[in-house]
């Protein structure tokens, strides 16, 4: 997707018609809009999701007073007024073109609750407008609407998606993008389906009673099944919150010159806490997976002697193995001779006593399975030993590691009785709150904990009853047509579950891999992002000899944001050419407008950001007042400008102080805030090259 | 780009896939194709409409 034009018509600010070409080369991708606060960049902004999706942001006040406030004071009564925006694009070798306005007569001073008309035309190759049906549907595949916070980024928002609530969004974004929605809700849907197919089941007479009675404890278990998961997630949502303000509390603390120290040497207590326990959790994973394969050696302690005994019994009575091969009694009749030269001709008392003894003989079958018989159950005596030795191995590992967890628990224990008693009353307090942070946080994991036990009992519970339903002798052809189709419908949930956990996962393995590339180029830090498998942005120092989480300064959290819609962008262009076409998800490439990115911060953190934006998507309009910019960011993006306008603030006003009145860009001079003018509003002018 | 933990991504779920009988996977494009086209209503609109419209299209299914 590409931007061509945007066209507004008495929208809001912007009076009259005005228009907007978008800079499309691959060397000069960016397009600049100068305005200055509160002269009409963010309405600019909404107008590309007002065109696209009918939607203002929350933060746009009288959102009915679409029809530019001049226009409609200034007409007579009853003249019909009109407010639109019109955006060109190309997308998928077609150029569209999307209208959204609104139509009313003016009447009173107030503007009635809008009623937006929607259009969408497809240009034809021979250059005439085609419309295109269900308008809305047709552009929320094209750009998802759950996506649009993504590609239309207000940078004094943007930041919350490195915050911990920003987790959420971040999973939503990557679900739409790879069309994980569909499949999603499928899983959802599927037991409903089966639910009712269920109900239209008819059991033979006797029963149909035991039936009824089947499917209503099937229902009330799925009830509770989802009650538990309700209490789990709002769990998890709380124990997110915890582990945050933990997070921050422990900044907080590195950040205290008293407790620096202190607060140091417990970050590498609970770095190597966790690892022990890991190792620990392994060699318990180990000794549970030995214990499954080999655990019966342990039940075998006189069988193999017991065994062997029996054999021995039996070859001392010239038994085992046998005395006499049958292949070699087969070979004697079929030569028709004995090996003492006796003839075996049909009928002689000689081959019949051969044929006799032919019934007695051993199978090289039986030889062979003798031998291995006999190998086997020699080797499990030692095959025990060699068990118990693992055992012990195991056993005498977990121990040390439980020592040693318990060793450093204490000492992370006695760091805070420390930092409890130092004379700072903030670092006591810190303390304090993290304690009962952490205290709360672990009352969420074992909520959790029980949630999911219940789950499992219930969902164990639920498979007992399925499988009662699934025994019952149905009545008749159709209830047998019924449970096939419910068996082809659970079957469907199981392998569809699985899928969408390979492929959320692998996108997110690939996106995390793209946000570490991209900030890496831009980061001002020796700090290293990751996109945490519950799709949490995290921000990590290196410096030290243990991770710790980075403090997240504005600047840094602007330049994460960036990587993560950066790295959207790159999936979804990725993701058309890539051929992944299983579950349909948004492909392309995709422009991204920006309003505010340089509010707030530091001047190297502006010239890292106006070197990112042009990398980080083929199209980039960016929406600033030039304070914000300052002159480090029209010097970095200068070789990427493709287009620049101004944005020409007037207000009615004459007591404005420190108004910035022209703007002076590539040697020539535009109004920018045009003070006691004949009206209030926005006007846009093309900046000459 | 496909590396190496793609390919493998890809080739899990087509032994997904391939261990399915041929009726869940039926299910699974119905149900998807079904749940595309009513993304944009509501998750509880979506429900009922899925959940009655799946219903008459496993009458296929014997």
């Amino acid at each position: 997707m590409k931007f061509i034009s945007v066209e507004l018509e008495n929208f809001r600010p912007y009076q009259g018609t005005q228009k907007i070409s978008f800079a499309q080369a691959p060397d000069t991708n960016v397009t600049v809009l100068w305005g200055t606060n509160g002269g009409g960049k963010t309405t600019l902004l909404n107008a590309f999701t007002w065109a696209l999706y009918g939607v203002l942001s929350s933060d746009v006040e009288n959102q009915d007073q679409l029809i530019n406030t001049t226009v409609w004071n200034n007409a007579p009564e009853g003249t019909p007024l009109t407010a639109s925006v019109t955006i060109e694009f190309e997308h998928g070798n077609h150029v569209y073109i999307v209208k959204r306005s609104v139509y009313t007569p003016k009447h009173g001073p107030f503007q009635p609750r809008p009623r937006p008309e929607l259009q969408l035309w497809r240009r034809e190759s021979g250059g005439n407008l085609e419309p295109v049906l269900n308008p809305s549907g047709h552009l929320d595949q094209i750009m998802p609407q759950r996506l649009s916070r993504f590609f239309f980024v207000n940078g004094e928002r943007i930041e919350a998606l490195v915050k911990h609530e920003g987790g959420d969004d971040v999973r939503e974004a990557v679900k739409t993008l790879l069309g994980l929605e569909a499949m999603e809700r499928a899983i959802m849907h599927l037991p409903k389906v089966a639910e009712k197919l269920r109900r239209g089941m008819k059991a033979e007479d006797a029963s149909q009673h035991k039936l009824d009675d089947l499917l209503r404890q099937l229902e009330d278990t799925e009830r509770m099944i989802q009650e538990q998961q309700r209490r789990r997630t709002a769990a998890e949502k709380e124990q997110k919150h915890f582990d945050a303000e933990i997070k921050l509390l422990n900044l907080r603390m590195t950040q205290l010159t008293e407790a620096k120290e202190l607060q140091h040497n417990r970050y590498r207590l609970e770095d190597q806490l966790k690892r022990v326990q890991t190792a620990r959790q392994e060699q318990e994973e180990e000794r549970a997976k030995l214990v499954g394969t080999s655990g019966f050696l342990a039940f075998l302690p006189t069988l193999p002697g017991k065994v062997l005994a029996a054999c021995e019994e039996l070859r001392e009575r010239g038994e085992l193995p046998a005395p006499l091969k049958r292949a070699f009694i087969d070979e004697l009749i079929e030569r028709g001779e004995c090996i003492c030269g006796t003839p075996l001709g049909e009928g002689s008392p000689h081959r019949a006593a051969l044929e006799s003894w032919r019934a007695r003989a051993g199978l090289a079958e039986v030889e062979a399975a003798w031998n291995q018989l006999r190998g086997t159950v020699e080797s499990i005596e030692e095959q025990r030993v060699q068990m118990y030795d693992a055992l012990r191995g195991f056993d005498g590992r977990i121990a040390e590691a439980q020592e040693e967890e318990r060793r450093l628990e204490h000492g992370i224990g006695e760091i805070g009785i420390k930092l409890k008693r130092l004379p700072s009353e903030e670092v006591v307090e810190t303390e304090e709150k993290l304690e009962a942070a952490k205290s709360a946080r672990d009352e969420k994991v074992a909520v959790i904990g029980a949630a999911n036990a219940e789950i499992q009992r219930l969902s164990d519970v639920k498979e007992d009853l399925k499988k009662q339903i699934k025994g019952l002798e149905v009545k008749d052809a159709r209830s047998r047509r019924i449970k096939n189709r419910i068996m082809a419908i659970e079957e469907a949930g199981r392998a569809l579950t699985q899928i969408l956990e390979i492929l959320s996962q692998g996108v997110r393995r690939r996106l995390d891999a793209r946000i570490r590339d991209l900030y890496r180029l831009v980061s001002l830090k020796n700090y290293e992002p990751e996109l945490a498998p519950d799709f949490d942005l995290e921000l990590w120092d290196l410096s030290g000899s243990v991770r710790v989480a980075a403090p997240k300064s504005t600047g840094e959290n602007m330049l994460l944001s960036l990587a993560f819609v950066g790295s959207l962008i790159g999936e979804a262009r990725e993701s058309q050419s890539g051929g992944r076409t299983f579950i349909q998800g948004i492909g392309g490439d995709f422009p991204v407008v920006m309003d505010a990115v340089f509010g707030n911060l530091d001047d190297d953190y502006r010239k890292a950001v106006a070197d990112f934006l042009p990398k980080l998507a083929s199209q980039v309009v960016i929406l600033t007042s030039k304070a914000q910019a300052g002159e480090i960011v029209e010097q970095e993006l200068r070789p990427r400008l493709g287009k620049q306008y101004v944005i020409t603030a007037h207000t009615t006003k004459t007591d404005v102080s420190s108004a910035t009145e022209t703007l002076t860009l590539n040697g020539n001079t535009y109004p920018y805030q045009v003070v006691g003018s004949n009206r209030t509003g926005a006007e846009i002018t093309e900046v000459r090259s | 780009m496909t590396d190496k933990l793609d390919q493998e991504e890809i080739e899990q779920i087509q032994e997904i896939l391939s261990g399915t009988s041929a009726n869940a996977y039926e299910v699974i494009r119905m149900v998807i194709a079904l749940e595309r086209e009513n993304l944009h209503k509501s998750e509880a609109l979506a429900r009922n409409t899925v959940r009655d419209e799946m219903a008459k299209k496993v009458e296929g299914i014997a």
